[in-house]
């Protein structure tokens, strides 16, 4: 059975980019992934 | 807050010994002298037992797949997946028929409703046969085992006839080196009683068992009974493998992850292969719940291969399910 996110797309995309900027902060130490944490949850 | 009046409805639930005269449909009658709740279709009482209840395993199967989906979805972070593809292990190809049971090399087990790599297992064969009028071995029924290694088995068997009277069930096990052995069960009941049967060589992997049954006296109408046949089996874990059909998605996906409910014992895991190309080129050994990047072939011809990996004794590994999300950049 095929489902499709039903999620608009334009969020989707803005939730990748989220994602995108956590992993690129952690990777550039600018950040700990601990800071993030503590300030908006794990 | 206020009530307001009703009327009273017309008698819709008898409660008595004997069958009411009303027939209006969708009338109940518990019957007080078996215990049993009827229900009207219009013309006669019919047991509620008996009335066909699939829509509920229908809806339930529905509910059962908004589960998974839900479950899914809550391991994409952020449920940030473009598209799901999605399959329930109810039976052997799956609730939507998305496994290819010829590919796949796991065993089925129907008791849990579920894939494994090896472990304890049941087969059954609940077929009534009988036979009638002889005192000589007839074969009635063949079971295959597939060369797993088989214990016990039970079933039921029963003689036909109120007068005394012998009926003697035959279980004999062709072993995979073309060996057979026997263990036979006899009954003079007229209503069914289990019978146990114990493989005489365990230690042999067994290609099928044939039952045969015989009466003592091969007199006219005389006639034995058996069925309800349960074989029980254990299989060695070894790696083993889920395989889908071919999904068709469309094409270009770049990052995948499957989603599996799975028990693992000692180092039993599952991990899955996949190919966008119809098995031409694969993305190997990805774990589960984590996004991967797919680096081979893209294509609209999507087949997963889902591993149940463990070798020996305590280590298996079994799935439920199995939920697939793709991304396109």
């Amino acid at each position: 059975m095929k489902i499709k996110n039903p999620i608009p797309r334009s969020e989707i995309e803005l939730r990748r980019r989220m994602i995108a900027l956590e992993k690129a902060l952690i990777d550039k130490k600018v950040i700990t992934k601990e800071e993030i944490e503590n300030k908006i949850g794990s | 807050m206020t009530v307001a009046d009703v009327t009273i409805p017309t008698k819709y639930v008898y409660v008595q010994s004997s069958e009411p005269n009303d027939k209006t449909e969708g009338k109940l009658w518990y019957n007080t002298s078996t215990n049993e709740t009827y229900a009207s279709d219009g013309s006669s009482y019919v047991k509620v037992a008996d009335i066909d209840l699939d829509y509920i395993a229908d809806e339930q199967m529905e509910q059962n797949f908004n589960i998974l989906i839900n479950s899914v979805a809550s391991s994409s972070t952020l449920n940030a997946y473009d598209d799901m593809f999605v399959d329930i292990l109810t039976d052997s190809d799956g609730a939507s028929n998305t496994i290819d049971t010829g590919n796949t090399t796991a065993l089925y087990n129907s008791d849990n409703k579920a894939y494994q790599n090896g472990g304890d297992g049941t087969i059954e064969d609940a077929e009534e046969t009988d036979v009638t009028n002889t005192a000589v071995y007839v074969d009635v029924k063949t079971i295959e085992c597939f060369d797993r290694f088989v214990s016990t088995a039970t079933n039921e068997v029963k003689q036909g006839v109120t007068n005394p009277e012998t009926v003697t069930c035959k279980y004999t096990f062709h072993y995979t080196d073309e060996t057979t052995d026997t263990d036979t069960e006899s009954a003079t009941t007229t209503s069914y009683v289990e019978k146990n049967y114990t493989n005489p060589n365990p230690e042999k992997t067994v290609s099928h068992i044939v039952i045969a049954m015989k009466l003592q006296n091969d007199g006219a109408g005389k006639m034995g009974y058996e069925k309800n046949d349960v074989v029980n089996y254990s299989v060695t874990p070894s790696d083993l493998l889920v395989q889908t059909d071919v999904l068709t998605v469309t094409t270009g996906a770049d990052d995948c992850q499957l989603y599996c409910d799975n028990t693992v014992a000692g180092d039993g895991e599952v991990t899955f292969d996949i190919s966008l190309d119809n098995g031409s080129t694969w993305t190997e050994d990805l774990s589960l719940n984590t996004k991967h990047e797919i680096t081979s072939t893209t294509g609209t011809q999507c087949i997963v291969k889902i591993n149940l990996n463990g070798t020996g004794s305590g280590n298996t590994a079994l799935i439920e399910n199995y939920g697939l999300l793709l991304y396109y950049d």
